[in-house]
């Protein structure tokens, strides 16, 4: 038997959180750690940014401070030096915030995992909503990543059960929740 | 010279990717998601070329009780009176010694190094990039052995299969 108040409590986050990312679907500004990264998740991150990923048309946009972020988009194995920055970024964040790790180094300290200077990802040291695999990811599996943490796009990994990915294109939400909007 | 850029801007039209409304194609010798064909894979008669060479340790093979223990006392003793047949007990336990391929998306570079070493063409790199998800658990597949490539869909044309190509597609 559940406490009431747990169930409460448990669908007033449920709640929020869905206000969270209805509120994200308009726009949100992400910050950026390099915490011991190669920069070739860096490298595709950057082109997000050109002309032909533009991912300004989505509504997502670069910032340069954590306190305009939204989102902390964390790269790289996590090393001891990097440790106390990175939680100083994402305390210096405004709630409610977003912690993605980008490339498999971030997620699960790939080749880096076993060393003693690293702490073995992201999820060791933050909370993380999206991990995003791949040694680097490509900028369309960035978008996915993205998207798939502001509740817009499509989970398609299902941990035991191996899917291939079908024919139907992502669906998408509008910022005001509900039907499909072409971008 | 301003007048051939406009003509060049106007001929070319708008290049930035539609990706989340359309899919995108990606280009030739992408290597996105490993997925493994169970009815080929080797793994249960000792092929371990795929896990050997994985670099990350991504894929790893685990063996559950790799001598076929018996419950079976009046077993046990026959067994261990006659060495051979401890060793090569497989055969015997149905079930027992079975091997658990587990594969980990969170830890693959998508190097493509075990589509090569793979004996059989069991493993192939398809075009998925779809790969984020929500937890890490979503991106350990426990028992690839267990999983059906057929789930989900295969021959849709949405998964490419690069390397090598299969038998009966253009």
């Amino acid at each position: 038997m559940e406490d009431p108040l747990d169930v409460e409590t448990r669908d007033a986050a449920e709640e929020l959180k869905d206000r969270v990312q209805r509120l994200f679907r308009h726009s949100l500004h992400i910050r950026h750690v390099d915490a011991g990264s190669c920069n070739a998740c860096e490298s595709e991150i950057k082109l997000l940014l050109n002309p032909y990923y533009d991912i300004q048309r989505l509504g997502i946009f670069f910032t340069t401070s954590p306190r305009h972020a939204d989102l902390l988009l964390v790269t790289g194995p996590v090393t001891r030096a990097m440790e106390d920055p990175l939680r100083q970024t994402y305390e210096a964040m405004p709630d409610p915030r977003l912690v993605v790790a980008v490339g498999a180094c971030a997620c699960s300290g790939g080749i880096f995992a076993s060393s003693a200077f690293t702490r073995g990802g992201v999820g060791e040291v933050l909370p993380v909503d999206v991990f995003i695999p791949g040694c680097p990811p490509s900028p369309l599996t960035l978008i996915h990543g993205l998207l798939l943490a502001l509740g817009r796009g499509e989970q398609r990994m299902k941990g035991r059960v191996q899917r291939v990915r079908s024919s139907r294109p992502l669906q998408m939400l509008s910022p005001s929740g509900g039907e499909k909007e072409r971008y | 010279m301003v007048f051939s850029w406009v003509h060049k801007g106007l001929r070319t039209g708008v290049l930035t990717t539609r990706y989340p409304a359309v899919h995108e194609q990606m280009p030739e010798g992408f290597r996105g998601k490993p997925v493994l064909d169970p009815d080929r894979c080797l793994s249960e008669q000792g092929c371990t070329a795929c896990v050997q060479i994985c670099l990350p340790a991504a894929l790893e093979l685990k063996q559950e009780a790799p001598y076929s223990v018996r419950n079976d006392a009046a077993h046990l003793r026959s067994a261990s009176s006659d060495c051979k047949e401890v060793v090569q007990s497989d055969e015997g336990g149905a079930g027992a010694g079975a091997t658990q391929l587990t594969l980990d998306y969170g830890r693959c570079i998508m190097c493509g190094l075990c589509v090569q070493a793979c004996p059989t063409g069991a493993l192939q790199m398809t075009a998925d990039y779809e790969l984020a998800a929500r937890h890490r658990e979503d991106l350990q597949i426990v028992n690839l052995l267990e999983v059906s490539t057929e789930d989900g869909g295969t021959q849709d044309g949405g998964a490419r299969f690069i390397s090598p190509p299969r038998e009966g597609e253009g």
